[in-house]
């Protein structure tokens, strides 16, 4: 049964990973590397790192490193327990890595600042979203002197990132030119500039809205021509009119209105059709914008278990 | 409350440092899968104004600023009533509209029969000037607590409060309970220092601090304030060099600690004396006590407010003791809330007693 476990466990994370790449993080060394302890004098073994990816973090400037542990478990045996020991491990590693040799050597390449872990934690016969919320809430957390962010997802967001993934994949494929499409970082520096990337960070995982513009182009004389400008929305908040109407002033605040507006939803229209409608209305008499909506693909199942 | 812009990065930021405690803060992303280990509520502050939050979100994070409380500080005052335990509970309706100004309304109340307890929940809008449009106006919701007094037809009203607009909800509920004829259930008996000669104020302080609480060893005296009674002439109070609010100096705060701890009446101690002479006294203090069983040690504060007038118990600071070491410590709720309940209890006890309050 260890075994098989393991299998299961390396098997999630060779996945995860492909997950995150597709989302436009690089991938570091290997998988399922371990790092000698250096400074938790208790510790007996090294630390156990699933998998290490970077990106360049759009506020900071700089390569971020993240650290990854990749669990696959049946739900009786996630427990309050089972995430406290396993968010307490991360932090310790979190603590470590960066003054590890064997770390950089083998897995920090670009020197990428470590002081961010990601715990996905995928439960494969059962889930629960609000027993989950509960566990992660009554989690005890140390108060370290310097910060260490851990983001724990559960199969609500992991579902919910290869839903991002698969659309992004299809607005891209669907273009005449697929890098006409960018993940947009609003400027909160009350200038007008935003940052184009064509990747997700790791706060936007848990953002209501994640913004994006796709440009439509024709062929003209045998030349591209870019014809439009899309406004994109990859938006996971609720279809009420109040969300909908707080969708429209961060557009409006982040200087992102253009003329046309796409919003993917995540969460199901069927009875909010009349908000969407006003909305849609509301956008086209008074803002002067035309506005889609498209809905984003509902999983039940991570996709690599659908045969 | 309609949201006319979307906040910026540095309101976001200022919300999150200002606005909201540090623990509800952690137990508000924690929920949603972020984890911050991390002591500097402004680390947490910084990462999370990265974030783009929707609707439901500001709802949810407004609230936590209306409704959760510390749970740090107590205070409540006494109310005399002729009415019977089943008059004064139906008297608090459930749903009644005390002010429509301020939209303070009673919630709901419940009883317990063999204690007599009555809790009255209430809500109120308190508005702030428009630094954001976040909180321009926030829904604060409370609690008091009705409770008999052993021997007396007098009632204790307790509540932890946050701001003194607390403290103003709950005088005003249950000012508005009138009888048919108009006339008021209750009288509110002000609880307040300045009723007393100054010798009984200082006496006040001499009894908190030669009491023996239950699980608690009083270590230290910290900190205590002196005031000089209002209107009294100028000359009777050369011998103390203070003129308003001040904290007592080094050196008189060791002579009183010496003489606390060795059980002497601190009436006898030669500063106290000149205070007393002086016509100045001590409307707060700060007393360092350990917990008898539990690792646990706090810095009590006691004192008498002005605006609104009114006791106040507060754990100032508190840590747990490991190997021998204090580390700052935030304690469990349930034990804060015990220990405010019997600290505010034995201040009242001795306010009664010298200020001779059936």
């Amino acid at each position: 049964m260890p075994e098989e476990q393991s299998v299961q466990g390396t098997r999630w994370t060779i996945h995860a990973v492909e997950l995150l790449k597709g989302l436009g993080w690089s991938p570091r060394g290997d998988i399922n590397v371990d790092i000698p302890c250096t400074i938790h004098p208790n510790r007996r073994n090294p630390h156990g790192i699933d998998a290490f990816l970077t990106y360049s973090d759009p506020y900071r400037k700089k390569e971020i490193g993240i650290i990854i542990e990749t669990k696959n478990y049946a739900w009786r045996s996630v427990t309050r327990a089972f995430i406290q020991e396993t968010v307490d491990n991360l932090i310790e590693t979190i603590e470590c890595a960066p003054l590890s040799d064997e770390f950089q050597r083998r897995l920090n390449f670009s020197n990428a600042a470590v002081n961010t872990g990601l715990i996905l934690i995928w439960s494969h016969d059962d889930f629960e979203r609000d027993t989950f919320q509960r566990y992660l809430k009554e989690l005890e957390i140390p108060k370290k002197r310097k910060l260490s962010t851990i983001y724990v997802l559960n199969n609500y967001d992991i579902l919910k990132l290869y839903s991002l993934y698969h659309t992004i994949k299809q607005i891209c494929s669907s273009l005449r030119e697929p890098d006409k499409f960018d993940i947009y970082y609003p400027s909160y520096s009350n200038s007008d500039s935003v940052n184009g990337k064509n990747f997700v960070n790791l706060e936007y995982f848990t953002s209501k809205f994640i913004f994006g513009k796709m440009i439509e182009s024709i062929n003209y004389k045998n030349k591209s021509r870019d014809i439009n400008t899309i406004t994109t929305v990859f938006y996971f908040d609720q279809l009420n009119l109040e969300s909908l109407n707080y969708l429209y002033l961060s557009l409006k605040k982040f200087q992102l209105a253009d003329d046309k507006i796409r919003i993917y939803h995540y969460n199901d229209p069927s009875h909010y059709r009349g908000p969407i409608r006003e909305f849609v209305r509301i956008c086209e008499e008074e803002h002067g914008k035309k506005v889609e909506f498209l809905p984003m693909l509902q999983l039940d199942d991570v996709p690599w278990r659908v045969v | 409350m309609e949201i006319r812009e979307y906040p910026n990065q540095n309101e976001i930021f200022d919300f999150f440092s200002d606005f909201i405690f540090y623990d509800d803060l952690r137990d508000y992303f924690k929920k949603n899968g972020m984890i911050f280990a991390t002591n500097k509520q402004s680390d947490i502050a910084e990462y999370a104004s990265k974030i783009i939050y929707g609707y439901d979100d500001f709802e949810m994070i407004k609230s936590i600023t209306s409704t959760k409380q510390r749970f740090n500080k107590i205070t409540g005052f006494q109310i005399k009533t002729d009415k019977s335990i089943e008059e004064i509970r139906s008297s608090f309706e459930s749903g009644k509209v005390i002010h429509t100004r301020n939209k303070l309304t009673i919630k709901n109340t419940t009883f317990a029969r063999e204690t007599e307890k009555i809790q009255v929940s209430y809500s109120f809008e308190r508005k702030t000037p428009g630094r954001m449009n976040l909180i321009n106006a926030e829904e604060r919701k409370g609690d008091f607590l009705i409770e008999k007094k052993e021997g007396s037809t007098t009632r204790i009203v307790l509540f932890n409060h946050s701001k003194n607009e607390d403290y103003n909800a709950v005088r005003d509920i249950i000012s508005s309970i009138k009888d048919e004829d108009d006339e008021s259930f209750f009288e509110i008996i002000p609880m307040t220092l300045e009723k007393l000669p100054v010798s009984k104020r200082i006496e006040f302080i001499d009894q908190i601090l030669q009491r023996g609480y239950a699980n608690w060893s009083l270590s230290e005296v910290i900190l205590i304030r002196v005031k000089k009674v209002m209107d009294l002439p100028e000359e009777s109070s050369e011998e103390v060099a203070s003129n308003g609010n001040e904290i007592v100096d080094r050196s008189d705060l060791e002579g009183i600690n010496d003489a606390i701890l060795r059980g002497h009446n601190l009436r006898e101690n030669s500063f106290v004396k000149k205070c007393e002479r002086s016509g100045f006294y001590f409307p707060s203090i700060i007393m360092k006590l350990a917990h008898e069983s539990e690792p646990y040690v706090i810095h009590l504060e006691i004192q008498f407010k002005f605006r609104p007038e009114m006791p106040e118990v507060n754990i100032d600071q508190s840590f747990k003791v490991e190997n021998g070491q204090e580390i700052e410590s935030e304690l469990e709720l349930e034990f804060r809330k015990s220990a405010l309940n019997q600290f505010i209890h034995e201040t009242l006890k001795i306010f009664n007693d010298i200020a001779r309050i059936d």
